[in-house]
C-alpha cells in the first residue's frame, strides 16, 4: 500500500512537471516552429493572462470564462505586436530575439508603474483530495487535463483543419504556399496570435496558483526555452516528448533532493540533449522518417 | 496584341540590383500554348517568377486578363488564375500529396468549393499515392504533383518552368500529352519555359526566343517544325 501510495505520488509530480513544462512550451513552440521566430516576450504575454484572468474573475466572472478571456486579450495583443514589430523583422532572428526582449522588458515595467508591484489574486480553486498519506490538489489534475486538452486541440487545428494545411504549407515552403494564393502574411499574423493566445491560456490555468506579480512570466520562460530546445522545432514529435522527458527528471530529482535540484536536473538535461541532438527530440524522429 | 490574356511591356526585373529582364515585352492569347527558350541564365526562370510576383518588376507592366498587375503581391495575381509550376517543383515535403493538392485549391476565392478530381483525373499516379508524403515521391511524380496542384485551383494561365527537368522522357512525354490534352479540352493557356526540344516540339505552338534578358525573336509553329533552327537558339 505505501508503495501504491509513492507510485501514485510520483505520478502525480510527473504529471503536475508534464503540464507545466507543455502550457509553458506551447505557445513558444508554436511561434517558433511555425515561424522561426523567438520570441523572448513569451513570458509577458502568460503574465497578462495572468492579469485579465485575475482581474475579470476579481470583477464577478466565472474562473474559466476569466481564463478564456485572459487567453482572448493576450491573443489579440500578439496579433498587434505582429504587426507592429514582428513582421518587419522576418527572417532576422538576431534582430527579432532583441526586439521581443525589449517588448518583454517595457511590458514588465510598463505594468509595475500602472498596475503596483502585485495585484490580489484568487484563491485555488477545487480544494484538494487525500490518497493514502498525501494530499493532492485537484485543480493541478484540471492543469494536467487542460494541457493534454491543448495538445490534442494544436493537433486537431494544425492536422485536421483547412487553416492547418495552409499553415504547414507556409511553413514548409512558404514562397511557393504565396505563389499558389495563400496570403501567407494573414498565416503568419494568425499563428502568432495563437501562440500569444496559449501563452495567454497559460497565465489564466495557472493565475490561481501563483502570486500576481509583473515578472510572473520569468516563472515560466527558462522551463519553456528549456523544453522548446529539447524539442526541436516539431510541436508534437518535439515539445510533448520532451515536456514527458524533463517532467521525468524533474519530478525524480524533486522527489528526491527537493526543488533546487529539479531546476539544476532540467539544465543538465539539456546541455546533454543539445550536445547529443543539435536539432532537439523532433529533428532526431523526422530525419529517421525522411 | 488586344486581346491577349497576358502581357508585358519593358518588364525589368533583377536580384539585389543586379539587372536580369532588361525589357521584355511579350503579348500572351487565351487558349494558346506558348514555350519560352534560350541559353542557361538568359533570364527564363527570372521571367516566370515576375511574372507571378515572386520578384518584383522594377519597371514595366504586366496585365493579366486586361488589369495591370505588376503591383500586386504573389497570391493576389495568383487568385486572379494564374498557376505557377516552378522549376524544382518546390511541393510541399512533409505534407501528404492529398494536402498538398489542397493547398492549390487557394488560387480560387476563398471558401469556394474545389473539386480535386481536377488532379486526380489528369494523373491518377497522385490518386494512388494520395497518402503518401510528398517529399518521397520520385521527381516525375513530384511534377505531376505540382501541376495537379494548381488544376485544383483551376487557373486561366499555367506558368510551368522547365518541366522536363530531372524527369525520365517517358514521363516527360506523357506530361506533355497530358497538358496538350488538357489545353484542348479545357481552354486553359500555358506558358512554359524549356530547354527539351522533344518537349517544346510536343507543346508548343509558337515559342519566344530570350537572350540577355529580352526577347530577342518569335518562333511560328512552322519555326518549330524546324530541329535545327530550335537547336541553334537552345545551343549554350
Amino acid at each position: 500500500m505505501a508503495l501504491l501510495d509513492s507510485a501514485f505520488a510520483f505520478l502525480y509530480q510527473l504529471g503536475d512537471a508534464f503540464a507545466f513544462l507543455v502550457l509553458a512550451a506551447c505557445g513558444l513552440a508554436v511561434v517558433f516552429g511555425m515561424m522561426g521566430v523567438i520570441n523572448l516576450a513569451h513570458g509577458e504575454f502568460i503574465m497578462c493572462g495572468a492579469y485579465v484572468t485575475v482581474a475579470t474573475t476579481r470583477a464577478g466572472l466565472p474562473l474559466p470564462l476569466g481564463i478564456l478571456a485572459g487567453s482572448l486579450v493576450a491573443g489579440a495583443i500578439g496579433m498587434v505586436l505582429e504587426r507592429l514589430v514582428i513582421r518587419h523583422l522576418y527572417g532576422r532572428p538576431l534582430d527579432t530575439i532583441v526586439a521581443t526582449w525589449g517588448v518583454s522588458l517595457a511590458a514588465t515595467q510598463g505594468t509595475l508603474i500602472l498596475l503596483g508591484s502585485s495585484m490580489p489574486g484568487v484563491g485555488t480553486p477545487l480544494g484538494s483530495f487525500t490518497l493514502g498519506s498525501y494530499s493532492y490538489s485537484t485543480y493541478r489534475v484540471v492543469l494536467m487535463l487542460a494541457a493534454l486538452g491543448v495538445l490534442a486541440g494544436l493537433y486537431l487545428a494544425f492536422n485536421a483543419t483547412r487553416f492547418g494545411t495552409l499553415a504547414r504549407a507556409t511553413i514548409q515552403v512558404p514562397h511557393m504556399a504565396e505563389a499558389l494564393g495563400v496570403d501567407t502574411r494573414k498565416v503568419y499574423a494568425l499563428t502568432f496570435g495563437i501562440g500569444a493566445a496559449l501563452a495567454g491560456l497559460t497565465g489564466g490555468l495557472y493565475a490561481p496558483t501563483m502570486t500576481i506579480v509583473p515578472t510572473m512570466g520569468t516563472t515560466f520562460i527558462m522551463e519553456a526555452f528549456v523544453t522548446v530546445v529539447v524539442g526541436g522545432a516539431d510541436i508534437f514529435l518535439g515539445t510533448a516528448p520532451a515536456a514527458l522527458v524533463l517532467g521525468a527528471v524533474r519530478a525524480v530529482l524533486t522527489s528526491w533532493q527537493g526543488q533546487l535540484f529539479g531546476q539544476i536536473g532540467l539544465l543538465v538535461a539539456v546541455i546533454l540533449v543539445i550536445r547529443v541532438l543539435p536539432r532537439g527530440i523532433s529533428g532526431l524522429i523526422l530525419r529517421e522518417r525522411a | 496584341m488586344p486581346d491577349a490574356l497576358l502581357s508585358t511591356t519593358t518588364l525589368r526585373a533583377g536580384y539585389g540590383g543586379k539587372p536580369v529582364l532588361q525589357g521584355v515585352d511579350l503579348a500572351i492569347r487565351a487558349g494558346e500554348i506558348v514555350a519560352v527558350i534560350g541559353r542557361n541564365g538568359v533570364g527564363k526562370s527570372t521571367l516566370m517568377r515576375s511574372l507571378i510576383g515572386l520578384l518584383p518588376a522594377a519597371a514595366g507592366g504586366i496585365a493579366f486578363k486586361g488589369q495591370a498587375v505588376e503591383r500586386l503581391a504573389a497570391h493576389k495575381r495568383a487568385r486572379l488564375g494564374i498557376g505557377y509550376v516552378p522549376q524544382g517543383r518546390d511541393v510541399f515535403p512533409r505534407m501528404s500529396v492529398a494536402d498538398n493538392l489542397t493547398v492549390g485549391a487557394s488560387l480560387l476565392p476563398p471558401g469556394t468549393p474545389f473539386d480535386i478530381e481536377a488532379a486526380y483525373g489528369p494523373f491518377p499516379i497522385l490518386r494512388e499515392r494520395r497518402a503518401q508524403r510528398a517529399g518521397t515521391l520520385s521527381g516525375g511524380q513530384q511534377q505531376q504533383l505540382a501541376i495537379g496542384r494548381v488544376l485544383v485551383g483551376s487557373p486561366s494561365l499555367i506558368l510551368l518552368d522547365e518541366p522536363s527537368e530531372g524527369i525520365q522522357p517517358s514521363v516527360v512525354q506523357e506530361i506533355g500529352r497530358t497538358l496538350v490534352d488538357l489545353n484542348r479540352r479545357t481552354g486553359v493557356t500555358v506558358v512554359f519555359v524549356e530547354q527539351n526540344l522533344d518537349l517544346i516540339r510536343a507543346m508548343a505552338q509558337r515559342s519566344y526566343v530570350m537572350d540577355k534578358g529580352r526577347i530577342v525573336a518569335e518562333l511560328t509553329a512552322r519555326d518549330l517544325d524546324d530541329r535545327d533552327l530550335v537547336r541553334r537558339h537552345l545551343a549554350v
